[in-house]
């Protein structure tokens, strides 16, 4: 009997799928970080980053249009908050239009609006200082992007977070432009953007869309070595002050929206602990006996070369007896 | 434990699949004037047809044969109307479907009765296969196959499975709720059938209470009730089971002591109405080869162009391409999600981003596991313990790159499997050369 049907999907099971997705976690992670970086962009120019800062600053940028807004009259403070809102801007769309582009010529689909290339480049200005040329934000967007990540084949490919690559090259081959000032970057300039910056981490944490171990692992990595540091040396300062190394370094950042980068960190439940406690005690271990007094990248891109080692270390599959039935 | 405090205290979000506690009422389905039964095996085998098209078919007549065995049982006195080429539930090719015009009796009373508890194990066998009782499963079988002398093992343990299988899915709880009084009947007769050491009644933790005190005598194992803890292998390895364990839906245990003690040919299915929203519904008793047309009709649903079909729960279920296809004995749901709704597949590549490993019931790493077929690399995925997968699908649902993870998993294990196959064959060519 011929009877009449409508056209269906058909599909393999499972029919169900939950809504989460890449784009939406990317989407996630800027929204989150987006209240801190504001707030910390006011605060910098307010702050460190007045006008009078930029001014004396060497290479410093906009110094045209700062003449021309100082003659129109316009407050010092809101010039600043300019730059420092158009270093996220720039940040930010370097990020779209690098990945964009990069995506164009090496034919591959374009996943560059599922805002990846957006989020490093955010987190590439958020550590950067005010005074920063905006010829070395974008290098240092373009470097995280093509170098740190298209070069891999993309997002779930690349070894090492992208925007770790980006400010490492930056900070090595054009450290005197963004190390002028300790601790003025957007992230880093006050405790409150730190502040901000940890409830944007635990609201990703709560929504599932970071493994909550890294921050975890990785605030118990710093505490434990601060704390056996201490111990051991009691005499020697050079672990500095807990509290400071919360509030004024980029730590917390790292430990919510740097760290937690899924594709450079393991998934494995033992090697997430391994990676993130890992990072922590790294920190502290350069910062004690290394240059740097915030060593981030360098924690981070170690420990990126130790993912896949740790990840790695896999439970035992549950024993289950499969019938043939 | 920090885990634990931090995801049920906080709230910190972990995906869950809870499985239905209380069941849906039911209501029973009038006969429809057409039943449809496709002649073929849940994996594909084409059946030989018994009947013509004219012939005057009784209860308990067989409409389909494999090697001179009855394959199909008719469950109703009627007229076959037609034999046509028609849709089949599981996603193969056309089957061969007679199609049966019920007479106003509809009694599925075709044998004399039997009592459980006294007739011996053959004659409750024999009784198996006239009334043609098959698994309640993704693939039901003969019963006979799976627990009975056909199946090749002693039975140490029978498992009577009292809990549904995939969320939103009520319909065991409804006939536990009907029929709780012969569920120690039952279980005591397949156990005393396949001659096992223990019989266990397996049911979902809420209703544990319950069953204790009602099915007094028998051991009652309480199964979490979220999924994909209900599956067999899952099971199993609760009750401590071991390869000599079987699990058998509470359904078809009621259906063989239905087929005993009353004569009955297994007639009606308990299936669970899942709506457009996906949340369970209602429960119907179906007749078995009601056409999915009539189904949905009854449902109040009328599925259009491009929107999905589904024939068993959102996790397992078989996507249909036609309404022809009709209800058997492994179906245990049916839902539609209407064309907006559909999440499609795409092959973004694995973010690494850890999801499927939260989720897997075995602990095993399906993203790996689905990156090793994707990329064709089978020994790999052996090597991965891809054999230990229970196919119930929760990494692909709650994958973030939307990659069909549970596709390319049954494709190394069926790669694996065709590999095995063909070694063997080539051993026993090597034995034989070697021989002559």
């Amino acid at each position: 009997m011929p009877s009449e049907s409508p056209l269906f999907t058909v599909g393999p099971p499972p029919h169900w799928r939950s809504k989460v997705s890449v784009s939406k976690t990317n989407y996630a992670f800027i929204l989150a970080l987006l209240p801190a970086a504001l707030i910390g962009a006011l605060l910098q120019s307010v702050g460190a980053g007045g006008l009078p800062a930029l001014a004396e600053a060497p290479g410093v940028k906009l110094d045209i249009v700062a003449e021309l807004i100082k003659e129109l009259g316009v407050e010092g403070w809101l010039l600043g908050l300019g730059g420092s809102i158009g270093l996220l801007a720039l940040g930010a769309g370097a990020g779209l239009v690098v990945e964009y582009i990069v995506q164009v010529i090496f034919r591959q689909p374009y996943y560059a609006t599922n805002g990846h290339g957006v989020l490093m480049g955010m987190l590439l200005a958020m550590v950067m200082p005010p005074t920063v040329p905006w010829w070395v934000l974008f290098l240092g967007v373009a470097i995280a992007i093509v170098l740190g990540k298209q070069i891999y084949g993309g997002l779930g490919g690349y070894p090492f977070h992208p925007m770790i690559v980006g400010w490492l090259i930056i900070l090595l081959s054009w450290g005197y432009h963004i190390r002028l000032v300790e601790h003025n970057s957007i992230a880093a300039i006050h405790p409150a953007v730190v502040f901000f910056i940890l409830i944007g981490g635990v609201a990703l944490v709560a929504l599932g869309h970071v493994r909550w171990e890294v921050p975890f692992g990785i605030i118990i990595g710093v505490l434990a070595s601060w704390a056996l540091f201490n111990h051991l040396y009691p005499d020697n300062p050079k672990a500095g002050n807990l509290v400071e190394i919360f509030t004024t370094t980029h730590v917390i950042l790292a430990a919510f929206f740097i760290a937690t980068d899924q594709t450079s960190s393991p998934a494995n439940k033992t090697g997430i602990w391994v990676y993130a406690i890992g990072i922590g005690v790294l920190y502290m271990l350069i910062r004690v006996y290394g240059k740097w007094q915030d060593p981030v990248p360098f924690a981070i891109i170690l420990m990126n070369i130790l993912a896949p080692l740790a990840d790695r270390i896999r439970p035992k599959p549950r024993e289950v007896v499969i019938q043939n039935g | 434990m920090l885990e634990e405090v931090l995801e049920n205290v906080l709230g910190f979000r972990r995906p869950r699949f809870p499985l239905a506690t209380k069941p849906l009422p039911v209501t029973t389905f009038e006969m429809p004037s057409i039943l449809s039964f496709a002649l073929i095996s849940c994996d594909g085998r084409p059946f030989q047809a018994e009947v013509k098209e004219g012939d005057e078919v009784e209860a308990g007549q067989a409409l389909g044969s494999e090697a001179g065995r009855a394959a199909v049982i008719c469950p109703v006195k009627g007229k076959v109307t037609a034999i046509v080429r028609g849709a089949d539930l599981r996603g193969a090719s056309l089957a061969r479907t007679v199609l049966i015009n019920p007479a106003a009796d509809t009694s599925p009373v075709a044998f004399n009765n039997l009592d459980p508890d006294k007739d011996s194990a053959e004659e409750l066998w024999k009784r198996m296969e006239e009334a043609g009782v098959l698994t309640d499963s993704l693939c039901p079988r003969p019963l006979s196959q799976v627990i009975g002398p056909e199946s090749g093992i002693e039975i140490d343990t029978l498992v009577v499975l009292a809990a549904d299988r995939e969320p939103e899915v009520s319909s065991t709880l409804a006939l536990f709720r009907e029929r709780k009084g012969d569920i120690s009947t039952a279980a005591r007769m397949l156990g005393r059938m396949c001659g096992a050491n223990k019989v266990t009644v397996a049911v979902p933790a809420p209703l544990v209470s319950d069953a204790r005190s009602t099915l007094s005598g028998t051991e009652v194992v309480s199964i979490p009730a979220s999924y994909p803890e209900t599956l067999e292998p899952l099971v199993i390895q609760r009750v401590n089971g071991t390869r000599s364990t079987r699990v058998i839906a509470l359904e078809t245990a009621l259906a063989a002591l239905d087929a005993v003690r009353e004569g009955k040919v297994p007639s009606h299915k308990m299936v669970s109405l899942i709506s457009p929203a996906g949340k369970g519904k209602s429960n119907l008793r179906v007749p078995l080869g009601t056409r999915l047309r009539d189904l949905f009709q009854e449902a109040g649903l009328s599925p259009r162009d491009r929107d999905k079909v589904i024939v068993g729960g959102p996790l397992r279920g078989f996507a249909q391409y036609s309404l022809d296809a009709s209800v058997d004995q492994g179906v245990d749901a049916f839902m539609l999600i209407p064309s907006e709704e559909i999440e499609t597949w795409t092959n973004e590549p694995c973010v690494n981003c850890g999801a499927c490993l939260k989720v897997c019931p075995v602990k095993l790493q399906p993203g790996l596991l689905g990156k090793f077929g994707e990329f064709g690399l089978f020994d790999r995925a052996e090597e991965f313990s891809v054999d230990k997968c229970i196919e119930c699908g929760l990494c692909a649902a709650v994958c973030t790159g939307r990659r069909p993870i549970l596709q390319w998993i049954r494709m190394a294990k069926n790669e694996l499997a065709k590999k095995r196959a063909s070694q063997e064959v080539a051993e026993t060519e090597k034995c034989e050369t070697e021989e002559s």
